[in-house]
């Protein structure tokens, strides 16, 4: 699984912008997106802010959970109460492996942000998407399906941590809410954050 | 002017060939093998196809108009040879065939709660009888007509139909697109209405071309005739024999009609008066005759048999045919290349026969074919469709039913083994089971637009079919039951229940796939419950989109439609409705990213800098919106790179494909100059003048090289990016 992680505030602004790859099963930590889905990764997250502005109004909790997905990538949201927004995109893959090298010139005509996504053939992808969407499947580990409790779970672990991080570091006194996060430490503190829950 | 020789609509035929040449079966079942390779060539015809932006362009419409009735269109060969006469291409058939189009004025019915109402555009779809007698003409090009169809070739057949339907539609379809696409457009490009994209018509031209391919099918019962139109001129001899020749041609069982093809349509009989050459008294005494024998169901149709030209007085054009299938299409190409023409293929005919034909369809569809439908839904919704409903129906149906007892159903058909209707062998519900004459109801109620009718009882279909496994029915009465549900929807907007239709569509499209192998029909499932949930307010926008997500992630579309549904995709998003000053709801984020990959779709696959340029300055103003500084710049910084590079893309494409339109004017010049010369040099006593000559055709040759680089660089996606600003 690979993660992308941002900070979105009030007005759409990224204020913090972070890749990662999974801690679980071994993996190293290193993001391995493949290089058309990587330059789409922002624009997939600020499509999603549509989501999460009809979200918000429906689901009391500072957790929305899943709210959105392209292709075989999922969004999870954390909303603030000042209305900024976390957002974790991931790209389920076996950890350590690109999922761009699986399955290369499967289909010459396929959709490019899909062409590397799809990890079965395309007539019965229906199928795997049926069971990923469907809740707990067969393979309920975190990097392989982000549909199960527990990566849902994990998710939630980490987005409270990194709220209490960011709460910390909004409270420094030459920081406002709306600037940029440059902090070494807190991108430091994320990352152990990514390392210790997903 | 060449008469156009053939009596078939589906022959190529060069110019030159003498008219009595024998159709030779093999040609006439396969034009698309001969056609694919001049698309590139096809594409320089550029005023030869019909503009697009005549045609309708609301997509929903087309999709409702592709369920018009079919009329399957049996002339005697002295009519055939009487149409052929006049310059008309495709016999009788042909003739009729824009006239059916859309019939003009009301046309009134009146549903199954005796509700009337009015059909407000309404079409016929006339097809030659031939395609009646074996469903895959496409597909089998080694099938002789004569050739009786057994169990085995008729299940292999329909297998194959599928099988083969995906890869020869889709590289047919592709070059169709390709040389609709390569005609400039005739809108103009400084007004962008996200309403009206460029792309739009090349969309629904998709669509027609999709659907208007669709062969005869068993277990689509709107492929089958709702009526036959039996015709005979006055030039015939005798006339009743030939007309109860052509009747029984249209009866079960004779002239290799399919066995699942129920007899029970319409017979329409017409008599075709030759104006110029026959005597008035006679045929109408014939047509007296006619009118005793067979009761209301005639027509007589006066058209005059001397062929008519653009500067003949009176001429009308014949107006073009919008509903072409893809192979029709590239036939429909390769016929203009070989006479690389534009004027010979308008064809014209006198103003009087053009008001005859149109008061004969509109007389025909008002006083026969609607009356008849109606009777029919009346009777099977009666005798079958209503016991069902009722308790003892659901019950039976409960306890795997037995032949349940209408008259018709308990006859047979069914097949020995085990007590369903289903024949396994044939891969379809013989006519006179209660499953196909339900079936065939509920596609009458679709074309009559009786929706409620038509999803209550392919809500019921759905069920036996699955019970029975037939696969194929199934998928296709689940496919239609979402269509249906949503329509229905339409009129009473409380009934939408996205849940139930996912479930149908999901089943749908699962079916197509993995028990059919038939991709192209789940494509036509998904395009048309996305196209029919657009207009649900916010709930069918937000449906549409994830079922057109679907379809492209099933990844079963070729490249261009590829680029137009995306592009579509984008649009859906865009006129997302909101509500309150906040404009909840807005989907101006998701609409900006789907235009996006329209853009990298349109550069990457389509290789269309126009469509991609709109695509992208949609795209901008969306980010300027949501960005709120109007700088049109993306918000986040990490974006500027995939930014940045799609209009390097983009301005790399523009300026090659205008070097290489420059390359072509040039080499055109060149050769203008040289034939010049030429002459010049065939006058006596300007023999000096060949060195002159040989510069000169230097000059053509090497302008010609160049040419030829900068196209093949064109068509060389790998090295666009270095000729960028060279």
């Amino acid at each position: 699984m690979s993660y992308y992680f941002c900070i979105i505030g009030s007005r759409d602004n990224p204020l913090f912008e972070l890749e990662f790859g999974t801690s679980k099963q071994g993996g190293d930590g290193i993001a391995r997106f493949p290089p058309e889905a990587r330059q789409l990764n922002p624009f997939v997250l600020h499509a999603s802010l549509d989501v999460v502005e009809e979200v918000q109004w429906i689901n009391p909790q500072m957790y929305l959970k899943r709210i959105d997905h392209f292709g075989s990538s999922q969004v999870s949201c954390f909303l603030t109460p000042t209305s900024t927004k976390f957002l974790l995109l991931h790209l389920p893959h076996p950890p350590n492996t690109s999922p761009s090298l699986q399955n290369h010139g499967q289909n010459p005509h396929m959709f490019p942000p899909y062409a590397s996504y799809t990890t079965s053939a395309p007539s019965s992808s229906l199928l795997t998407r049926a069971s990923a969407t469907g809740g707990a499947g067969n393979a309920a580990t975190i990097p392989t399906n982000p549909a199960s409790p527990q990566a849902e779970e994990a998710v939630r672990l980490f987005f409270t941590e990194i709220f209490e991080v960011w709460v910390k570091s909004i409270m420094n006194p030459f920081q406002s809410i709306n600037k940029t996060l440059s902090s070494p430490v807190f991108k430091s503190r994320v990352l152990t954050a990514g390392k210790k829950f997903l | 002017m060449s008469t156009p020789p053939s009596t078939d609509d589906r022959f190529v035929q060069p110019r030159n060939a003498s008219p009595n040449a024998k159709l030779d079966p093999d040609r006439l079942r396969s034009p698309s093998t001969s056609t694919r390779v001049s698309f590139d060539r096809a594409s320089r015809i550029h005023n030869a196809t019909p503009d697009p932006s005549v045609e309708s362009d609301d997509p929903e419409k087309v999709i409702l108009e592709s369920f018009y009735p079919r009329l399957f269109v049996l002339a005697s060969p002295d009519t055939e040879e009487l149409v052929r006469l006049k310059g008309i291409y495709g016999g009788l058939a042909g003739l009729l065939r824009p006239f059916g189009e859309r019939i003009q004025g009301n046309v009134v019915t009146r549903d199954s709660s005796g509700l009337s109402k009015s059909l407000a555009p309404f079409g016929i779809h006339f097809l030659p009888f031939h395609r009646l007698e074996s469903p895959s003409v496409d597909s089998g090009p080694q099938r002789t007509p004569s050739m009786s169809w057994t169990n085995d070739d008729l299940m292999q057949s329909t297998i194959d139909i599928s099988t083969s339907r995906l890869q020869e539609q889709s590289s047919v379809m592709e070059g169709v697109l390709k040389n609709q696409l390569a005609m400039p457009s005739k809108k103009p490009e400084t007004t962008v209405n996200p309403q009206q994209p460029l792309s739009l018509p090349y969309y629904t031209f998709y669509l027609r071309r999709l659907l208007g391919g669709r062969q005869l099918i068993p277990y689509e019962p709107y492929t089958h005739p709702v009526a036959c139109l039996i015709a005979i001129s006055s030039q015939s001899s005798a006339p009743l024999e030939s007309l109860r020749d052509l009747y029984d041609s249209t009866r079960q069982g004779s002239r290799d009609l399919p066995a699942w093809l129920s007899n029970e349509f319409l017979r329409y009989y017409i008599l075709v008066h030759d104006e110029d050459h026959d005597d008035i008294n006679r045929s109408t005494a014939l047509f007296d005759q006619m009118k005793r024998h067979f009761g209301l169901h005639c027509h007589m149709l006066r058209l005059r048999s001397t062929q008519c030209g653009p500067e003949t007085q009176d001429s009308v054009e014949l107006p073009q045919v919008s509903w072409l299938s893809a192979t029709e299409e590239a036939a429909d190409i390769d016929r203009r290349m070989l006479n690389s023409g534009i004027d010979e293929f308008k064809q014209y005919l006198f103003n009087s026969d053009a008001v005859s034909l149109r008061t004969f369809v509109r007389e025909m569809v008002t006083q026969s074919i609607i009356p008849f439908m109606e009777g029919r839904i009346n009777a099977w919704n009666e005798q079958v469709a209503s016991r069902r409903r009722g308790i003892s129906g659901r019950f039976m149906s409960l306890s795997k039913r037995f032949t349940f007892g209408s008259g018709r159903g308990s006859k047979g058909g069914s097949s020995t083994n085990s007590n369903t209707n289903y024949n396994a062998t044939l891969g379809a519900y013989m006519p006179d089971s209660a499953e196909a004459i339900m079936h065939r109801l509920a596609d009458y109620a679709v074309m009559l637009g009786d929706w409620k009718l038509a999803s209550s009882t392919y809500e019921m279909l759905r069920s036996d079919f699955t019970d029975d496994k037939s696969w194929r029915h199934s998928a296709f009465a689940n496919e239609m039951a979402a269509i249906t549900t949503i329509k229905y929807a339409h009129t009473n907007a409380s009934s939408l229940k996205p849940d139930i239709i996912d479930q149908m569509l999901d089943s749908a499209t699962y079916s197509y796939l993995s028990r059919c192998q038939d991709p192209a029909s789940a494509v036509r499932c998904l395009l048309f419950s996305a196209e029919l949930y657009k207009s649900h307010g916010r709930i069918g926008i937000k449906e549409a989109t994830k079922w057109s997500d679907r379809l492209l992630e099933l990844s079963i579309l070729s490249p261009l439609a590829q680029s137009l549904f995306t592009s579509r995709i984008a649009l859906f998003f865009s006129i997302s409705p909101t509500s309150g000053s906040l404009q909840f709801g807005s989907c101006t984020r998701k609409a900006a990213l789907w235009n996006l990959l329209a853009t990298e779709l349109w550069l990457l696959q389509a290789q269309n800098p126009a469509c991609a340029k709109e695509s992208l300055s949609q795209a901008k103003s969306f980010y300027t919106l949501s960005n709120k500084n109007n700088s049109g710049t993306p918000p986040f910084t990490s974006m500027e790179g995939k930014w940045d590079q799609l209009h390097q893309e983009l301005a790399s494409m523009e300026y090659s494909s205008a070097a290489a339109a420059a390359a072509v004017e040039d080499v055109n010049d060149t050769q203008d100059e040289l034939d010049e010369v030429r002459e010049e040099l065939h006058d006596p006593g300007e023999t000096s003048r060949k060195g002159h000559q040989h510069r000169l055709s230097m000059a053509f040759q090497s302008a010609q090289g160049d040419a030829r680089d900068m196209l093949q660089r064109l068509n060389d996606p790998s090295t666009q990016e270095d000729d960028g600003f060279t």
